[in-house]
C-alpha cells in the first residue's frame, strides 16, 4: 500500500506524520451515544473564488474517555457579500459542559461578525463589544443550565468555557488585486496563512517560544482577556490559504517548520478533497490527542479580477444551544 | 525532522531502599508499581503516548534503576532490594543530575519536554547531616525566573512518608508549596500498616499519572498549573493518608 499520507488514500490506517504513537488506534464509542455532538463535523464548498475546506475532529483522548468533541466552528458571509467569516472555538476540558460555550460561540459569533463587517472594516469592529456580549451569553447558558441566576463568570468556566478565534477573508481583491485579512484570537486558537508555494506565518503567536519547559496558560469565554482586543491583518495573494484551527492543529504546527507543519503545506498546496482534508485534520501523531478543528480559506490561484460573488441570504440563527433533552442525553 | 511538538511528561519515583525498607514487606510491594503503571499506560494509549517513567533508589548513595522510559517498551523490569542508609542529599542529587540528562536526551532527540513530576518516598529521617541535604535540596529545587539563576528544570516534588518518615521534615520538601502547581505532601495515618499504605498508595499513584497526562492534552487547555493541579487533587483523595496541600 502506499503512504497515505502522499497518495490522499483514505483506508483503514490514519494519516500518520512521523512518529503516530499509538493513540489514533483509539475507537471508543460513538461519541453520540454520550453527547449529542458527533465525532466528527465538516463543511465544504466554494464561495467566489474562495475554496473552503473545514472539519473538526474529536481527539483520541476525548475517544477513548467517551465525552464529547469540545471543539467547534462555523462559518457566514458579511450580508453586503464582502467579507467571508470562519469563527473556531475551544472548549476548555476543565468544564463538562464547554462543548455547549464552544456550539454558542461559534454560532452566534460568526452572525454577529458578519452583520457588523456590512458597515465596518473588521479592524473598525468594536471587538471588546463583541468578544463581551459573547462571554455574557455564555454566562447566562450556564445559568440556566444550573438554574443560579447569580452564577458568576468565574463559577461558570467552571462548568463550560471556550476559546476563540474569528478571520475575516475578503472575498474580493482591491484594486492591486490583494485581499487585506484580518485575524483576531482570544485564547490559544489561532490563525495562519499558507503561502502559495512556500510555509505557515502565524497570525496570532506561538505559544511557548523560547521557554525551556513548556506551558501555556490560556484565556477562555465568559472569562475576559485583559486589555483592548485588536486584530491582525495580512494581505493575501492568489493561491494563499487562510487557516484558522484549534491547539489540537496548532500545537503541531508549533513554529509551522516541524514535521507535521512541511506535511500539511505539501497537502494543502491546493484544495484537497473535503473527505481527504478531514482525513488530514485526523492525523496521527504521538502526544497529539486533542480535538483537532481546521477551516482553510483558499484564494483560487486564477483569482486575479473576479465579479463579486452574488449575496448569498443568510441562514437563519439557529437557537444555540439547542436545548438538551435532559441529562440522560447529553450528560456531561 | 523536527518532534518539537511531540510533548513528553516525565515522572520519577525516588524510592528509600534503606534496610528498614525491608520491614512488613514494603520494598516488595512496593515493586508492583511498575508492572501495574506498565500495564495501565498500555491500555490507555493516549497517556501511554505521553509518559515516561524513570525511577532512582537511594540509601547512602543514590542509584538511576530505571533512566526516563517508555515503561511500555521494557519487557523485564527492574526491582529494587534494600541496602544501607537514608541520604536525602544523595537523592537530591541523583535526581537533579538524571532530570538534566533526560532533558538533553529528549531535546536531542527533539521533543517538548513538560516539568518533570519526582515522588518522593521515604520511611525514615534521614541519616545525613541536615546542611548538606538542605543545599542538596535547594539545588534540585531553587529557581529565579527573572534572572534565570538556579535549575530551571526544577521539578514538582511530592513527599510521602510511610512508617518512621520525619514529617516536618517531609512537609519541608514540597515543591512547590504554593500557587496553582502547589503539591502536596502525603503521610501514613497514624497506626498503618506499611505495607498495605503503600499497596493503597500504587493505584493512587497511576491515577494521578493518568489524570495529570489527561489535564495536560492540549497543553493550550489546561496549563501547567492544571496538570500539577490534577496530579494534587488525585492524590488529596488518599484514603489511609494524611495529605497536606495549600
Amino acid at each position: 500500500m502506499t503512504d497515505p499520507a502522499a497518495s490522499g488514500f483514505i483506508g483503514a490506517d490514519p494519516v500518520t506524520f512521523g512518529d503516530g504513537g499509538g493513540a489514533s488506534a483509539i475507537e471508543g464509542m460513538p461519541a453520540m451515544l454520550g453527547s449529542q455532538q458527533p465525532d466528527t463535523v465538516m463543511d465544504a464548498g466554494v464561495y467566489g473564488s474562495l475554496t473552503v475546506r473545514a472539519a473538526s475532529v474529536r481527539g483520541a483522548s476525548h475517544r477513548y474517555e467517551g465525552t464529547p468533541r469540545q471543539d467547534d466552528f462555523c462559518l457566514a458571509v458579511s450580508p453586503d457579500g464582502r467579507w467571508f467569516v470562519v469563527v473556531v472555538a475551544d472548549g476548555v476540558s476543565a468544564g463538562a459542559r464547554s462543548h455547549v460555550a464552544a456550539r454558542l460561540i461559534v454560532r452566534s459569533g460568526a452572525r454577529m461578525v458578519a452583520d457588523q463587517l456590512a458597515t465596518a472594516d473588521p479592524a473598525a469592529l468594536a471587538w471588546d463589544e463583541i468578544v463581551g456580549r459573547l462571554a455574557g451569553q455564555v454566562l447566562l447558558q450556564a445559568r440556566r443550565d444550573t438554574g443560579d441566576d447569580t452564577l458568576e463568570a468565574r463559577d461558570a468556566a467552571r462548568l463550560m468555557a471556550s476559546t476563540v478565534v474569528f478571520a475575516a477573508v475578503p472575498t474580493v481583491p482591491d484594486a492591486s488585486g490583494v485581499r487585506r485579512m484580518a485575524a483576531l484570537a482570544v485564547g490559544d486558537t489561532s490563525a495562519w496563512v499558507l503561502r502559495q508555494g512556500g510555509g505557515w506565518e502565524n497570525l496570532t503567536g506561538v505559544k511557548n517560544a523560547g521557554e525551556a519547559v513548556a506551558s501555556s496558560a490560556t484565556i477562555a469565554l465568559p472569562l475576559l482577556p485583559g486589555g483592548p482586543l485588536v486584530p491582525v491583518a495580512t494581505d493575501l495573494l492568489p493561491g494563499d490559504a487562510a487557516v484558522v484551527v484549534t491547539d489540537g492543529v496548532g500545537d503541531a504546527l508549533g513554529d509551522g517548520t516541524g514535521e507535521v507543519g512541511a506535511a500539511l503545506a505539501g497537502l494543502w498546496r491546493l484544495p484537497p478533497s473535503r473527505h481527504q482534508f478531514t482525513a488530514h485534520v485526523d492525523f496521527a501523531r504521538r502526544s497529539h490527542a486533542d480535538d483537532r478543528t481546521a477551516v482553510a480559506v483558499w484564494i483560487d490561484a486564477s483569482a486575479t479580477q473576479p465579479a463579486p460573488p452574488a449575496r448569498v441570504a443568510a441562514p437563519p440563527v439557529e437557537p444555540t444551544p439547542a436545548p438538551d433533552p435532559g441529562p440522560g442525553w447529553d450528560a456531561p | 525532522m523536527s518532534n518539537d511538538d511531540i510533548q513528553i511528561l516525565p515522572f520519577y519515583l525516588v524510592a528509600d531502599v534503606s534496610y528498614s525498607m525491608q520491614q512488613d514487606g514494603k520494598i516488595d510491594t512496593l515493586n508492583q508499581l511498575l508492572p501495574q503503571l506498565r500495564d495501565e499506560l498500555v491500555r490507555n494509549p493516549v497517556v501511554g503516548d505521553m509518559v515516561r517513567f524513570g525511577l532512582i533508589d537511594f540509601s547512602d548513595e543514590a542509584t538511576v534503576v530505571l533512566p526516563l522510559t517508555d515503561i511500555r517498551a521494557i519487557e523485564v523490569l527492574p526491582t529494587l532490594t534494600v541496602r544501607g542508609g537514608t541520604s536525602y542529599a544523595q537523592a537530591f542529587h541523583a535526581l537533579r543530575q538524571q532530570i538534566e540528562v533526560d532533558y538533553q536526551q529528549l531535546r536531542a532527540d527533539g521533543f517538548t519536554i513538560k516539568r518533570t513530576t519526582a515522588v518522593f518516598l521515604s520511611d525514615g529521617a534521614p541519616t545525613d547531616d541536615e546542611a548538606s541535604w538542605r543545599q542538596a535540596y535547594a539545588m534540585l529545587t531553587e529557581f529565579e525566573g527573572e534572572t534565570g539563576a538556579g535549575f530551571r528544570l526544577f521539578p514538582n516534588f511530592i513527599p510521602i512518608g510511610i512508617g518512621d518518615a520525619d514529617r516536618a521534615i517531609l512537609s519541608d520538601l514540597r515543591h512547590r508549596k504554593t500557587g496553582d502547581a502547589a503539591m502536596p505532601a502525603m503521610f501514613m495515618a497514624d497506626g498503618g500498616n506499611p505495607a498495605k499504605a503503600i499497596a493503597e498508595l500504587i493505584p493512587l499513584l497511576i491515577k494521578s499519572i493518568v489524570n495529570s497526562s489527561l489535564a495536560q492534552v492540549g497543553s493550550g487547555e489546561s496549563d501547567q498549573g492544571a496538570a500539577a493541579q490534577a496530579m494534587a487533587t488525585t492524590l488529596a483523595n488518599a484514603d489511609g493518608f494524611d495529605v497536606e496541600l495549600d
